[in-house]
């Protein structure tokens, strides 16, 4: 079993490509728009997606619900196939809607500007001039898109395991020379692969299903599967869906359970191993709760001393717990092509209890691979409100292990948009002991002054800031304002914000 | 209730009606995300705190709060600092000439500091420029509402589609907003977003709106960028109304007071209470304040002998629009902590439902 994607600019020879290749290896070819016309069948507004591709950006990045319906269903859709035969599939970075399936082969398919000048030409009857401009309108508009559906540079090479130039090389020797990889142990789908699709499929499947129905389709859910079991998460502000989502999700007959969860954002909480008595879980959990936001675990099965090829994240979602007592381990990763890590399986089902008990489950994942490739894992998935990096490294010093995970912090925080922090700033930040009393009493003590001096000066204060006498030293009086104001914005409002948090009011 | 040179007198009640208006100001603030100066410049006004000092304070006030939220934009990745420094070009050229007009209004009655006439002249241009401005967000607020309640959609998309079309050169690329826009139209909107801030202190109904409906900036980034701007425009306007003599400190202290816890409590609303009713209860909460300020405006003419009010009715008016400031203030506070008190207890329901569900 075999997946084949194929990303193309327009004319440039990918569909060629794609049809012999297929035929070649006796794969089904399926393209973006076989998958396009069953969904518009569906009920998807593909037409209203792109057309709002050519508006400013403001229309189209109002369509994320639109959109999310589009991803749900093209997914559905790609699974099925994938589930039945090896497939050969040609449109915009088509892995993407596969995200955590590894062993895919991903290529792209490149040609030089006059190359497809000229075969626009000829195919389309069209003159030079109007042939580069058809290219470049049609480019822009794939650019555009690809970014609003995945957040990625479809140029980017590093999105791709091949990048080809038809530029010299006919179709049919590249094909030739395609076979032979896709033949490579390295893109056949192995068991947890094929395990990772079946469950993307239940989740695409019940996303869409929710999208489809006019009871559920306002919320903005995020829904993840493992085993027929599936995990649903929405907004605090869209609680209304929630009687609804079992009755909804009952059509669709291969889901075993359903369990949900109300989030106003997610955490990404990463860690070797995970201990649902430790310090630092209990920290996450209070900082999920207070934000609404649902933690997902991820497990580094990995570490630096890593050698397998395997990099990928497989997606977990929480156990039945119908049936979790029953199993001697938990068993919803994929480890077969990895080292056995069951006792990081277990620890990480009772955190999801754990976190199930307290409302904000985000499912789990195990990270195979070196730590270096984590990033560019992550740049492939939903944005976190906050990563929170956990005991990594646990296979080194501690000295080497508080430098690797700093490191690795500096890398995360420099090359995704989300605050990046370790487990033990948010315990200093939770913890309200003697060092934080002391803190707020010298805040305090500060604004008393600054307060207590402008009233009881208030005379020569005013005279100061105004007066005709003190023209001279307007300079003075303008830095004074400048200078104090913040400094009493700062203190005060330091003050003020610890105290509320005492209340939960954060 | 003038002072020393025109600045207010604070006995305890004006010094707790202050603090009162930054605690309104602050929670409002908090839930909208606006600065609240739709509601803490009129509130001065109406305790009898000339125009200009009103602004002047508020300024400086909403600088130092600047200083502290924009760093937690920048560090969530929501700011465009290339998009908000080219608006700030001309940002402080509006702010300067805003300054300069409210000094000019303030002097053109008797006294350095508008002593005796009450500083009646810049007190209704300050008046004018609120009421004219903020009916047009209210109800540009309200109509929105009242739109996407009607086709279930998001804001209007109409003028950032005109606009996109204006191709005069320079166009420059903003890569975190992702948006390509000609450099003219980022001056005209910074400029305007300058004056109305240096005005009146509202810069962010101008800024946040024009980068989301004329330039297609997402509403995060637009309102990340428009509190990195604020942070210089605010600098910049309490550093022009400071060396005009115009920063009464101890306002601004006071409206810290109040307006440092409300802004968080403010805030905590947000998590719970959807965003049409965000947009409802601040649309009707500007049009009140707007009405307030409408019920003085015969007043200042009664100053300035333009007309001429019979016995105590200004008195009445004064009173009349003080109460009905505070009224929008205390009922709109009174909608977002009974909205968020409903939510939570909507919430326990719905927890207690998926607890029987998950069990």
């Amino acid at each position: 079993m075999a997946i084949i994607t194929i990303s193309r600019g327009t004319f440039s020879g990918g569909r060629e490509l794609a049809g012999r290749l297929s035929e070649k290896l006796g794969y089904s070819y399926i393209s973006r728009e076989d998958l396009s016309e069953k969904a518009i069948k569906m009920g998807v507004p593909v037409g209203k997606l792109q057309m709002a591709m050519v508006r400013p950006p403001g229309v189209y990045k109002r369509m994320a619900r639109e959109r999310d319906q589009y991803l749900a269903c093209m997914t559905m859709l790609l699974c099925e196939q994938i589930l039945e035969r090896n497939v050969v599939y040609q449109g915009h970075t088509g892995h993407m809607l596969l995200p955590g399936v590894p062993n895919i082969l991903r290529i792209r398919v490149l040609a030089d500007l006059e190359f497809r000048i000229r075969r626009i030409m000829q195919d389309m009857k069209l003159n030079r001039k109007k042939a580069k401009k058809y290219i470049t309108n049609v480019d822009a508009d794939r650019d555009k898109w690809v970014r609003f559906l995945y957040g990625v540079d479809w140029h980017d090479p590093f999105n791709y395991d091949f990048v080809i130039n038809l530029d010299q090389a006919s179709v049919g020797n590249v094909a030739s020379g395609l076979c032979a990889m896709a033949e490579l142990p390295d893109f056949q789908l192995t068991p947890a692969a094929k395990k990772a699709i079946n469950n993307l499929h239940l989740a695409s499947r019940a996303h869409f299903t929710l999208m489809a129905d006019s009871r559920t389709n306002f919320a903005d859910v995020k829904v993840t599967a493992n085993d027929g079991v599936v995990q649903v998460t929405y907004l605090p502000q869209q609680s209304d869906v929630a009687p609804y989502v079992q009755e909804v999700l009952s059509a669709v007959k291969e889901i075993k359970a359903v369990h949900t969860t109300i989030a106003q954002s997610s955490i990404l909480y990463v860690q070797d191993k995970f201990d649902y008595d430790s310090t630092g879980f209990s920290d996450v959990i209070k900082v999920a709760r207070k934000w609404d936001a649902a933690v997902e675990l991820m497990s580094m099965a990995g570490g630096e001393g890593y050698d397998g090829e395997a990099k990928y994240i497989a997606e977990q979602a929480p156990r039945d717990s119908a049936t979790a007592d029953k199993d001697d381990a938990y068993d919803g990763g994929i480890k077969d092509d990895a080292p056995p890590v069951e006792s990081v399986d277990q620890n990480i089902a009772r955190c999801l209890d754990e976190l199930m008990k307290h409302g904000c489950s985000g499912g789990s994942s195990i990270f195979y691979g070196k730590p270096d490739a984590l990033l560019s894992a992550l740049q492939r998935r939903t944005s976190y409100s906050m990563i929170v990096l956990g005991d990594l490294f646990l296979d080194k010093g501690a000295s080497i292990r508080i430098r690797l995970r700093r490191e690795m912090k500096s890398l995360l925080a420099d090359n995704l948009t989300v605050p990046v922090i370790e487990e033990t700033e948010i315990h200093e930040k939770l913890e309200f002991g003697w060092k934080q009393i002391l803190k707020l009493a010298i805040f305090l003590v500060i604004a008393t002054a600054i307060f207590a001096g402008c009233f009881i000066y208030e005379g020569p204060l005013i005279s100061f800031l105004t007066g005709e006498e003190y023209k001279h030293l307007r300079i003075l009086a303008v830095l004074f304002v400048v200078g104090l104001t913040p400094l009493f914005a700062y203190t005060y409002g330091s003050f003020a914000r610890q105290i509320l948090r005492l209340f939960n009011i954060d | 209730m003038l002072g020393i040179e025109g600045f207010a007198e604070l006995n305890f009640l004006n010094a707790v009606q202050v603090v009162a208006l930054g605690l309104i100001g602050g929670i409002l603030s908090g839930f909208i995300g606006s600065g609240g100066a739709f509601f803490m410049t009129p509130g001065m006004m109406n305790l009898g705190v000339p125009g200009v000092i009103a602004v002047g304070s508020n300024i400086t006030h909403k600088f130092g709060k600047a200083l502290m939220g924009s760093k937690k934009h920048g560090e969530m990745g929501h700011v465009d600092k290339k998009l908000g420094l080219f608006m700030l070009i001309t940002a402080l050229v509006g702010i300067r000439l805003a300054v300069w007009l409210n000094a000019t209004m303030f002097h053109l009655q008797k006294g350095s500091h508008g002593e005796g006439s009450g500083s009646a002249a810049g007190d209704l241009y300050i008046s004018c420029i609120f009421i004219l401005f903020l009916s047009v967000v209210s109800v540009s607020i309200l109509r929105d509402v009242s739109r996407t309640e009607e086709k279930g959609e998001g804001p209007s998309t109409k003028l950032a589609g005109f606009f996109s079309k204006i191709k005069i050169p320079p166009i420059i690329t903003f890569k975190t907003a992702d948006v390509r826009i000609s450099f003219w139209t980022v001056a005209i909107i910074g400029l305007f977003t300058g004056y109305m801030a240096g005005t009146i202190g509202v810069g962010g109904f101008v800024g946040v709106p024009a980068m989301i409906y004329i330039f297609g900036v997402p509403t995060a980034v637009a309102a990340g960028t428009e509190l990195y701007l604020a942070m210089f425009m605010g600098a910049w306007g309490a550093i022009n109304y400071a060396w005009g003599g115009f920063v009464d400190l101890r306002l601004t202290l006071l409206l810290y007071l109040g307006s440092l816890n409300g802004i968080y409590i403010g805030a905590y609303g947000t998590k719970v209470v959807k965003e049409k009713l965000i947009r409802l209860v601040t649309g009707i909460i500007i049009l009140l304040c707007v009405i307030s300020r409408t019920v003085n405006v015969p007043v200042y003419l009664d100053r300035l002998d333009f007309i001429n009010l019979p016995g105590a009715t200004d008195e009445v008016l004064n009173l009349c629009s003080k109460a009905l400031l505070f009224a929008s203030g205390i009922s709109g506070v009174g909608v977002i902590i009974t909205s968020v008190a409903g939510a939570y207890k909507r919430r326990r329901k719905v927890q207690q439902l998926l607890r029987q569900i998950n069990a």
